[in-house]
């Protein structure tokens, strides 16, 4: 597994996220410039200038033309994918941590920090495909009282979002409402990660208690655990193979120089989904991961990570051939 | 005897995985009808199927 190592980020990545097509990757880090690159090579395309602070994460359009970040410079921005140029800009009066396209992309999610007096805020805003009509008021503004939100997405169809907060704890939102539909705390730390499966049907999260658990969409049951020995910044959820990916290892300002990325363990660990164990481990990155995805087609995952390094792997066939024994003998 | 609980140990885990394997498909297949159900109000939403086909790769890309 040969990977394909992008550097062009010059401080620790936040996001990297594919498009639909999975034929481009988007990164974003605390470089304050996002980039975009071609995911099969890893040839830069371009990046995305003009934020004056570290940028936490992004989001793509379906059709791949419009690119959103959430920054810590009070802005969530909307950007030409092509062109390169900032389309529009939302002002914010605390750092923007999350940025989310709701199902067919006609409206979006920001979440605001809780600093300076201000709660943590989701905004859920119009976008419209006519720039001459787009507005910066807000469609519906809610309020989280109680631990800031670290991690937010559109449930299906809309009709919820979804945040994972700093103190572990996961909450469904009626999105039309602004109303609190349910909440658990399951994690005993923060949430750093939320991913969906593609059905919308269960999602999984990473946190700093050294967990990854995938939880039942509806219920906030919780299906599967799985179990580290670091602080789990991101998890992911292979789109064709049972598996899962988790990224993480200490925190950066807890790794001695000598020693690095073996004290740190900083690799992508990968599990069987159904049975828990752990089935693998890619090698590679100085630093903590703090972010993966996989590819939509299945074939490769890219990792970011403390280093300021983007690495993109592609599975060798023996990948694909494998299966437990189990998998053949049952329904 | 060591053998014997080799064996033993194998056995469960077998068992284990099997159950778990077969009680993973059937929560899957719920999820999914779920899912399918509501394609109607997804497409809907997107103004088109977004569950169509991707397109695909290259195939050097795939290299």
């Amino acid at each position: 597994m040969r990977p394909i190592l992008l550097h062009g980020h010059t401080r620790s990545l936040t996001k990297v996220k594919y498009n639909r097509d999975g034929d481009l990757l988007f990164t974003v880090s605390k470089d304050a410039k996002p980039n975009v690159w071609f995911a099969h090579n890893g040839e830069r395309l371009g990046s995305y200038d003009g934020h004056n602070g570290a940028v936490w994460d992004l989001d793509v359009s379906y059709d791949s033309k419009r690119l959103l970040t959430a920054s810590a410079d009070n802005t969530c921005r909307l950007w030409g994918v092509e062109s390169g140029k900032e389309l529009f800009r939302w002002n914010t009066r605390t750092a923007v941590r999350q940025v989310a396209f709701a199902q067919g992309d006609r409206m979006a999610l920001y979440v605001t920090d809780a600093t300076m007096g201000q709660p943590s805020t989701i905004w859920v805003v119009a976008i419209e495909e006519d720039l001459e009509n787009q507005s910066d008021e807000f469609e519906r503004k809610i309020i989280i009282n109680g631990p800031k939100a670290t991690v937010a997405s559109w449930g299906d169809l809309n009709k919820t979002i979804y945040t994972g907060h700093e103190d572990g704890t996961i909450t469904i939102w009626d999105a039309e409402t602004g109303e609190k539909i349910k909440s658990v705390k399951s994690h005993d730390s923060v949430i750093s990660d939320m991913q969906w499966a593609p059905d919308y049907g269960y999602f999984i999260t990473a946190s700093k208690d050294h967990t990854a658990k995938i939880f039942d969409a509806k219920t906030l049951r919780v299906m599967k655990t799985y179990t580290t020995q670091r602080p789990v910044n991101s998890a992911a959820l292979s789109p064709i193979r049972p598996h899962i990916a988790l990224g993480g290892g200490q925190e950066a300002m807890e790794v001695t120089q000598i020693g690095g990325a073996k004290q740190g363990k900083f690799e992508t660990r990968f599990f069987h989904l159904p049975f828990e164990e752990e089935i693998g481990r890619v090698k590679g990155h100085f630093g903590p991961i703090n972010t993966l995805a996989f590819a939509p087609d299945g074939r490769s995952f890219a990792s970011g990570a403390e280093d300021g390094f983007v690495r993109i792997h592609y599975f060798d066939d023996d990948y694909f051939e494998f299966n437990y024994e189990e998998e053949s003998l049952t329904a | 005897e060591d053998a014997a609980q080799t064996k033993a140990v194998t056995r469960e885990v077998l068992e284990r995985r099997i159950k778990l394997w077969n009680e993973w498909a059937e929560y899957r297949n719920r999820v999914h009808a779920d899912y399918e159900a509501a394609a109607d109000v997804r497409a809907n939403i997107w103004g088109f199927d977004p569950d169509a086909k991707q397109d695909s790769l290259p195939e050097e890309s795939l290299e």
